[in-house]
This record gives C-alpha cells, structure tokens and sequence, in this order.
C-alpha cells in the first residue's frame, strides 16, 4: 500500500527553483531564503577544496553575488542545488589558480576561526574533529561524495550525475568514506 | 553507529563552521546588476509582406490536406499507446489511437504460454486485458503466493496514458472480482528515455520493470544512507526478482515512489512471518529477547544473492546486530554483529593471537580446519580485517590490533552446486588465470601497459543471477577498475569492462 503514495519532486528543489526566480525578479528575501538553504553546502564544498576558511569564506560571498547575478538567467532543470555548486566549484578553481595550493587545513587559523562561534567547548571539538578529518585526512574523491550527500542532501544518483562517476563508483566511495570516519570516530577521546 | 549519524555529525560540523554573511551579500548584490532576460525577437521588416502572407497561407493549406491523411492513418495503423504487463509472464501490446489492439508481443517463454491461443486483433484494449489476466490466473503465474501484477503505459500524450492506465487498472480489478482473487496492481506510466530503452534491452526485461526497479533502487539508496537498510540493491541485483518480489521490497522500503500507484498488497503468504522470523533471529545471535534495546526486533525484507531474506536488526547494549534468514524456509543466512564504542586502545597482540581470538569469537576451536584464511592490517586504523571460510561459513572480523574484536560478521557460502559446476575446487585460481589473460588483452585494446602483478583490491565472488552461477571478478590496476563476469559452468568470460575511477 505504501506505493500509494504520489509524491512527486522532492519539496526543496522546487523550493529552490522558486527562490531562485525570486531572486531573478529582485526580490532579496530570495536570495535570504536561499541563502539560508545552501550556504552550508557550498561552504563545505570551497573548504574542502580550497583548505583554507577565509578563502572558502570569499567563495561563499562570490558564489551568492554570482547567483545573483545570473538567476534572471538560470533555466530550471530542477538541479538548482548542482547550479549553485557548479558556481562555487568553479569559484574554487579560479582562486586556486591565484594562489598556491595547501594540502592541510591551518589548526591555528581552525582554532582562531571556530573562536568567533559560540559554540560549547564539547561541540567546537567534535565540529573540530570532523571538519579536519574531512579536509585533512579524506581523500578528494571521499570527500567531495560525502559532502554532497551528507552536507548538501543531494542523492547519490544527483551525486553521480554531478560529479561524472558512475553511481556503484559514488556507493562505494561513501561507504568506505563514512566506515573510516567510524573507525577514526570511535577510537578518538574528544 | 549508523551512516546516518556520521551523516549527521559531518552536516553539523559543516553548519556549525559557515559564516553567516548574508547581509554583506545583500549589501554587495545590491551594487551589482543582474545579467539581462533575453531580448524579444526582432520586428519583421515590413517590406515584402504580402509574399511571405501569400506563402504563409499556402504551406496552412498544405499542412491541412496532408495532416489530416496522415492523422486518419495514425488513428488505426500507428502505434499509440505501447502497454507492458509483467508479473514473471512479460509481454507487450501496442494500442492504436482508437483503443484498438495492434498487437501483443511474448518477452519471455512465460509469457508465450499465457497468450497461446488467444486472438487479439481488432478488439479493444480492455478486453485484451481481460483476457491476459484470466490467462495469468488460469496457468498459475499469478496464485495466492505470487499475486502482484506490474502495468507500465508508454504514450507520449500523457492525458491518453493516464486514461489507458486508469481503464486498466479498472480492468484488471473487475477480474480479480469476479475470480475472487485478492491481488495486487502496481501501475504506471513510463517514458521510453535513452536509459531505460538501453537497461530494457540489456537485461531483456520490458521498460516497465526498469523503470520499477530504477525506482526501488533509489529508494534503497535513501534507506541504505539512512541507515534503515543494509546496502543498496544494484540494477544486476534485482532484476532477477519476479513482481511480486520487487513490490515486497518496495513496500519494505517504504517506497514513496512518484507516478507509481498500487492497489492491494503483495502477497506474503510463501514467506514463514515476521513474528517467526524474530523468533529465530534471537537464537541465532543468541540474544535473549530482555537484553534487546526496548525488546524490539526490526524485520524489513530484502534480498540477498538472489533469495528474499527477513533482514532483522536489533541492538543490545554493547552490540548492534543484523540478522538475515531465508524468507521462504527460515534457514540462517547470515549475521553481522559489530561493536557500538571500541573504548581505549590497549598493547598490540601478536598475528597468531589476532587469529586465535577470529576462533573464538566464531566458536571454533584452535585445531578447526579453515581455509583461504586472510589477515590484514591497516597500520592507519590500527585494526586487522580478517577472512577465513569454515564448514560452508565465509568469516569476516574487523579487530582492532589489541585483540578487541570491533565487527563479526558470518554469512552461509554460496557453494558451486557439483552438478552445476565444471570447475571443481581450483575455480578460484583457474577463474583469475582466464581473467588475467583476458584482461591483458583488453587493456592492450585500450593502450594500457598491463601489468598482473601490480593489481590490488581483487576479489572474486561466486552469484547467481537468473538462474546462472557466475564469477563476478573486481580488480584495481592504476586508477582503473577492471569487471569480470565469468559463467560458472563453462568458464566462458561473458561480460568484461574496464572503468577509469
């Protein structure tokens, strides 16, 4: 019976599209709303490329200003989520080109940066841990499917399809990805 | 822990750590210009007017005498609606823009019993389906045991296939009235796309069932990433289950499908219950029922290596277990146990120690005869993974270096059938032979410089699929990813490809 049921397009994709088209007859509140939804997405996705919270601090602003800029543009294909994080990949890239590339995330830019949140001490060393474990120690492959799945909510199939993989390849690369952070997870006293 | 809360952890950390600059965005946005809409098309010139009027008029003209030849002939000859019924039986029927059955195609040798002497020209639609319906009830496809019927409309005007889809199923239903029969319909209406066109061909299957099974995979995909459910199934997977398998994990899965509707529920009645299935569970893990987390057994259906299994998952307070028994006769399948929080780390032991404390945690003891046994260790995780297979079990261990034992997990070995197999006991080592001359070919083809000796990650597993034993063979070589799939019986490679990861 649960085939009942008929639902149709996940919610937030048309949710999306229409802050999107907010945006593009220049309503702010768009743009708010949208921002709300995605930021931490497209944040995640310029650190883990990037390793470097201030940079991915400028992608974040670029990203919502380009946005902006182009939504009386954007025909909805109903993969707004994979729009704005092409915008910010490619963001990513070009500051790459003008900087030299890191391997690691700073601790001491870490620390002075999750100073600014008041967070208690507990969670600031979990968020910590996973943030660093991420950026640090996971490979880019790894990483970029777990954060699209588990920050931005896409599915593995829209993962597939964003990332150019075929799907068995993001499925194994996620369970892999997520049965090490366990490991790594459970062995660490925080 | 489960996916679903590392998923969690990581989501926080990400949203705990962005900045919220909104009001600088907005403040900046509103100094910036947006990209322009497009122009509207340009002005017509005015000269020469009258010509293009004059041409205008005559192409209508011609539209209209030749478009109305051509929609008399596409009412009755061409193909409108394009019908799948699949229930193991599949077979399509072609309906024209009259309702007027052109004709209905056998898929598979099932399906030719079920039309064998039933004429269908010229009648309509609906009646065809009666007909093919009481065939399916008369020869037993579809019984108390198996009563899931899947309809898939294929017509581009979608008012039409939601009409032909709607008659159907109305169809279908007067039939189970009258025969007293208490099924199930799933319906609904596809689009043949490049994908499903291609799966269709691939497997042999109608665009109906890929398109269910496409279905079924996402939503195992979600539960598999929440957590709910073991792993996701693959195309290859499923599409060895007949309909009424598919809609018993459909409806385990909880499937929030879009465009799929069903009316009735599959049948479970070859399956032994889930109350038994707990049952049974608990003595295999040998778990008292008070020392459950909240005395409370999960049993989802789900399949594994070609047989509907009861997945049972349940928690004490040191461990989490997953259980699976044969849906059909309650056998053991296979149990998986792991360990919530590992707790501090303690002196490293020695490999014959690791492997001593492998024994125990199986029961066997030190003297049992095992084979193919495997130790590894990953000095980043400070944890072995081992691998031994013993009176017809395949053993699995994830230990950490101090002896402490993280993931137990054992599962029935899908032995080669004597009768079925050709290959006997060096299988293993004769199946990696062929492969690797195989793959050395390919990898020329390709413009690889191959080399046997530099592959990692190889595994060779024995599946049946539709029947047939198979060798599904994985191995790395670079960043290539090399698949193999080698027939059990005659050893004949029949699927190869290689993938760059």
């Amino acid at each position: 019976m649960l085939f009942l049921s008929l639902a149709t397009e996940p919610v937030d994709k048309n949710e999306l599209d229409g802050y999107i088209s907010e945006i593009a007859q220049g309503k702010p509140e768009g743009l708010d709303k949208l921002y709300g939804k995605t930021k931490s997405a497209v944040f995640g996705l310029s650190l883990s490329i990037l390793k470097n919270f201030h940079d991915a601090e400028d992608v974040l602003h670029d990203c919502y200003i380009s946005v902006y800029v182009n939504a009386p543009a954007y025909v909805s294909e109903k993969k707004p989520l994979a729009w704005i994080l092409t915008i910010a990949r490619n963001l990513c890239y070009k500051k790459l080109q003008t900087r030299k590339r890191t391997d690691y995330l700073d601790s001491e830019e870490a620390e002075r940066f999750f100073a600014e949140h008041a967070l208690p001490a507990g969670e600031i060393a979990e968020d910590r841990f996973f943030i660093e474990e991420c950026v640090n120690n996971l490979g880019d492959e790894e990483r970029d499917v777990l954060i699209l799945h588990a920050v931005a909510g896409m599915k593995f199939r829209e993962i597939s399809a964003f990332l150019g993989v075929p799907l068995p390849t993001v499925l194994s690369r996620y369970n892999r990805t997520v049965k090490k952070l366990r490991i790594k997870y459970g062995s660490t006293e925080l | 822990m489960k996916k679903k809360e590392i998923d969690e952890k990581v989501k926080t950390a990400f949203e705990d750590a962005t900045p919220d600059n909104i009001e600088r965005i907005k403040a900046d946005a509103a100094k910036t210009e947006q990209a322009g809409v497009p122009i509207a098309a340009k002005p017509v010139k005015k000269n020469r007017l009258w010509r293009r009027i004059a041409l205008g008029a005559a192409c209508v003209a011609l539209l209209i005498c030749g478009g109305l030849g051509i929609y008399g002939y596409n009412m009755t000859y061409a193909t409108a609606s394009e019908v799948f019924f699949d229930v193991n039986p599949s077979m399509t029927m072609t309906v024209n823009g009259k309702g007027k059955v052109l004709n209905v195609t056998a898929n598979n040798a099932d399906a030719e019993r079920v039309i064998a002497g039933l004429d269908f020209s010229g009648s309509s639609y609906e009646v065809a389906v009666n007909a093919i319906i009481g065939s399916m009830l008369r020869t037993g496809y579809l019984s108390q045991i198996s009563n899931s019927v899947l309809v898939s409309v294929n017509d581009k005007n979608e008012n039409r296939s939601k009409t032909v889809e709607l008659n159907i199923l109305a169809e279908i239903e007067r039939v189970f009235t009258v025969e007293s029969f208490d099924g199930a319909v799933i319906s609904q209406t596809v689009a043949a796309d490049a994908e499903l066109t291609a799966l269709a061909k691939e497997y042999g299957i109608t665009i109906g069932k890929a398109n269910l099974i496409n279905r079924i995979i996402e939503a195992s995909e979600s539960a598999a990433a929440e957590g709910t459910a073991a792993t996701a199934y693959t195309f290859k997977d499923l599409v060895g289950l007949t309909i009424n398998e598919l809609n018993v994990l459909a409806e385990s899965l909880s499937v929030d499908v879009s465009g799929v509707s069903c009316v009735g529920t599959a049948s479970k009645q070859g399956y032994i219950g889930k109350d038994e299935a707990r049952e049974k569970a608990l003595i295999y893990a040998e778990v008292e029922l008070e020392h459950v987390n909240g005395s409370t057994v999960r049993a989802e259906f789900d399949f594994e290596d070609g047989v509907m299994v009861y997945e049972l998952s349940f928690a004490s307070d040191e461990f989490e277990y997953e259980v699976e028994i044969n849906a059909t006769s309650g056998e053991f399948v296979s149990i998986k146990k792991e360990l919530k929080k590992a707790g501090t780390v303690g002196e490293a032991i020695t490999e014959a120690e690791i492997k001593e404390a492998a024994l125990a945690e199986a029961g066997l003891d030190v003297s049992a005869e095992i084979a193919d046994y495997r130790a590894e260790y990953d000095a980043d995780d400070f944890e072995y993974e081992v691998k031994f297979v013993a009176d017809g079990f395949e053993y699995e261990f994830e230990i950490r270096a101090d002896g402490k034992i993280l993931s137990y997990e054992k599962k029935v070995r899908l032995e080669l059938n004597k009768g079925e197999s050709g290959l006997g006991a060096l299988a293993a080592e004769y199946i990696k032979k062929i492969v690797m001359a195989e793959a050395k070919i390919i990898a020329s083809i390709k413009g690889i410089d191959f080399d046997e000796t530099q592959i990692f990650e190889y595994e060779c597993e024995l599946e049946r699929e539709d029947g047939v034993l198979a060798y599904e063979v994985e191995f790395r070589f670079l960043d290539f990813e090399f698949e193999f799939r080698v027939n059990a019986k005659s050893g004949i490679i029949v699927k190869a490809s290689i993938d760059r990861d």
